[in-house]
């Protein structure tokens, strides 16, 4: 099974398949430290934004993807006030806090936002990639459904919409299991 | 904030433009199985060398194309499409 | 004082050592509606109200204080193995509230005043970060060959160690009055570089004024920060880097103690022991560490004693009683900025 984030493309090419996927880089950023506060996960479509305190006291801002392909997970400036904005609107009195840190990773983008999942064109090859949003959160009861899937050598009835044969079809979802901000 | 260069207008920010992804050979809608005519839809240039992408100015509505290496953000050269008859 | 281990932040809270550079965790401190502020760089202002961060009861009796002596317990990736049991959801509804209760740094004031945030937009033809001694005067020569000048400093003053040093110090006045003289060249002191992005894009911040700066060209004159020497309990209070001692007494006039000992393992070293004695402190000893010094092999013979503050420290079998221990064995370079989009590209860019 191919499920290897960011790579995902790559590692299928050398299998000899071609995977209908794109690479962005995804970029995020943390605040100092603060004492815990927030205990939901904050998300908002139009801001793209979303917001998390994580169980080190750090406020984890994350949202949409870069606006071009690229490998580099340099981060940039432009994202950085893009989230700090975001993060702004949505809980005005985090203004005066310091980030620590901003990174980038690569996500694998499909052309309707939504993951991979089931066969491949190749026998015993199965894939779980396209993960550009909501990885984190939704591949854990995703991949109980992979190895039934994998244990029982067919796609389990709820993955059969993420299939790749949707893309030849012209079966494209709409954006479900996708979210405007990833992450 | 990564610079751009425009055949037509300059140097400018990279925020004044869009992003078209990878240049794709056109195929004839007539002649062209269902299955081909999905894979020039869905499918584009995902690899980590050079890129040849369409740009489009947004305040000129001007599209040009630029040659870019996806794994260090390096812009080789843009041009104006009309160059791509002599490619 | 509590020292907790790695996820939930290093040992922030312990009355620890400081750089005077910011270079450290270890001085955040609470002000009403700021947290984690940096006490080291925060200027102090009449009746302002300053509070310990991430301490149960006060700093000096820390109800949490036992977390130091578990520390040799709490190896890395401690955190995951521990907190699963002892029944399936122990850590939804025991542990990670528990955890949550003890994260975290300072308290975010949920009702703190609105703030105005300015963006500014700068261009120049060469961007000098550091306004010591290189980046003064290379900053100087470029403005007299006719570039468009901003020399950036994060401290309040300029001069780097000339401010606070006491080796060429009689060339800081001369320099700059030289740089005052230049319309093309913009001295901005209390800025701090925060950021290298593509094309040459850095981020300026002053105050609560964001100056986005597109330079030609970038010119790193950021020099060093001195490193700790490695023995035990070498993070007491009162051990304090040469550079920081100089500071607190050049910038601050403050004596930064009664009687000190100096481990110095090169010039520098020796210098602050000289500019201790010129301010009235007791020099227990000189110790160099280096083969042939007075010290002979000592790193691993230093040993400090003490509990909150140190109060002595052992060379070689004998103790000496002191208050003050300056620690200057070498420097590492701040070379944050070009290593900020990854090593390749800041090696290419540093050979250029």
């Amino acid at each position: 099974m191919i499920a290897v984030g960011g790579m995902n493309y790559d590692k299928a090419m050398k299998a000899g398949v071609e995977l209908p996927i794109r690479c962005y880089p995804l970029q995020a950023m943390v605040t100092q430290p603060l004492k815990p506060w927030l205990h939901t996960l904050v998300s908002s479509v139009s801001l793209h934004t979303n917001l998390v305190q994580s169980s080190r006291g750090e406020i984890v801002i994350g949202g949409g993807s870069d606006p071009y392909q690229l490998y580099s997970t340099r981060s940039t400036l432009d994202m950085k006030e893009h989230l700090a904005e975001g993060a702004v609107h949505l809980i005005p009195f985090l203004h005066g806090v310091r980030l620590l840190r901003q990174w980038a990773g690569t996500t694998d983008m499909t052309a309707d936002y939504s993951p991979i999942m089931g066969a491949s064109p190749l026998s015993n090859l199965w894939l779980d990639c396209g993960w550009g949003t909501w990885g984190f959160k939704a591949t854990p009861v995703a991949d109980k459904y992979m190895a039934q899937t994998i244990a029982n050598q067919k796609v389990a009835p709820i993955l059969e919409p993420f299939t790749m044969e949707r893309f030849a079809t012209f079966d494209l979802l709409n954006e479900m299991g996708a979210t405007a901000a990833s992450h | 904030m990564k610079i751009l260069t425009c055949p037509m207008n300059g140097p400018r920010n990279i925020n004044e433009f869009q992003n078209f992804g990878p240049l794709k050979a056109n195929p004839d809608p007539d002649a062209t199985s269902d299955q081909d005519w999905a894979r020039h839809l869905f499918r584009a240039d995902n690899s980590r060398g050079t890129l040849v992408e369409w740009w489009r100015h947004v305040p000129s509505n001007y599209f040009f194309l630029a040659e870019r290496n996806a794994t260090t953000n390096e812009v080789i050269r843009t041009f104006d499409p009309s160059e791509l008859e002599q490619m | 004082m509590a020292r907790l281990p790695a996820p939930w932040g290093n040992r922030i809270n312990r009355d620890a050592p400081v750089s005077m550079a910011g270079a450290e965790a270890d001085t955040l401190v609470q002000l009403p509606s700021d947290p984690n502020v940096q006490a080291d760089r925060h200027p102090i202002s009449a009746g302002q109200q300053v509070t310990a961060q991430n301490v149960n009861g006060s700093l000096a009796r820390d109800c949490d204080a036992f977390m130091d002596k578990l520390g040799r317990f709490m190896l890395v990736r401690f955190y995951y193995r521990t907190f699963m049991g002892p029944t399936r959801n122990s850590w939804m509804i025991l542990w990670e509230p528990l955890i949550r209760k003890k994260a975290g740094l300072g308290v975010l004031d949920i009702s703190a005043p609105h703030e105005d945030y300015e963006k500014v937009n700068l261009f120049c033809d060469l961007l000098v970060v550091g306004a010591g001694l290189a980046g003064l005067t290379a900053a100087i020569e470029a403005a007299e060959a006719g570039a468009d000048v901003i020399l950036a400093e994060q401290e309040p003053v300029a001069g780097g160690a000339l401010s606070y040093g006491c080796d060429g110090v009689d060339r800081l006045p001369a320099l700059l009055a030289r740089a005052e003289e230049l319309p093309n060249l913009r001295l901005m002191t209390g800025t701090v570089v925060n950021g290298w992005f593509e094309d040459n894009w850095l981020p300026l911040i002053r105050g609560n004024k964001l100056f986005k700066t597109r330079a030609r060209e970038v010119l790193l004159a950021t020099g060093c920060i001195e490193q700790p020497a490695i023995f035990r309990n070498n993070d007491l209070p009162g051990m304090l880097p040469g550079t920081c001692v100089q500071r607190l007494m050049r910038h601050y006039g403050v004596k930064p103690g009664q009687r000190a000992v100096v481990l110095a393992a090169n010039p520098d070293g020796y210098r602050v022991a000289l500019d201790l004695l010129e301010a009235g402190v007791e020099q227990a000893a000189v110790v160099d560490p280096r083969p042939g010094g007075s010290g002979g092999a000592l790193s691993a013979e230093l040993e400090a004693r003490g509990k909150t503050h140190v109060t002595g420290v052992r060379v070689g079998g004998d103790w000496l009683d002191c208050d003050l221990l300056v620690i200057s064995v070498g420097y590492a370079p701040m070379w944050q900025l070009p290593v900020m989009p990854g090593p390749s590209w800041a090696m290419t860019k540093i050979r250029r």
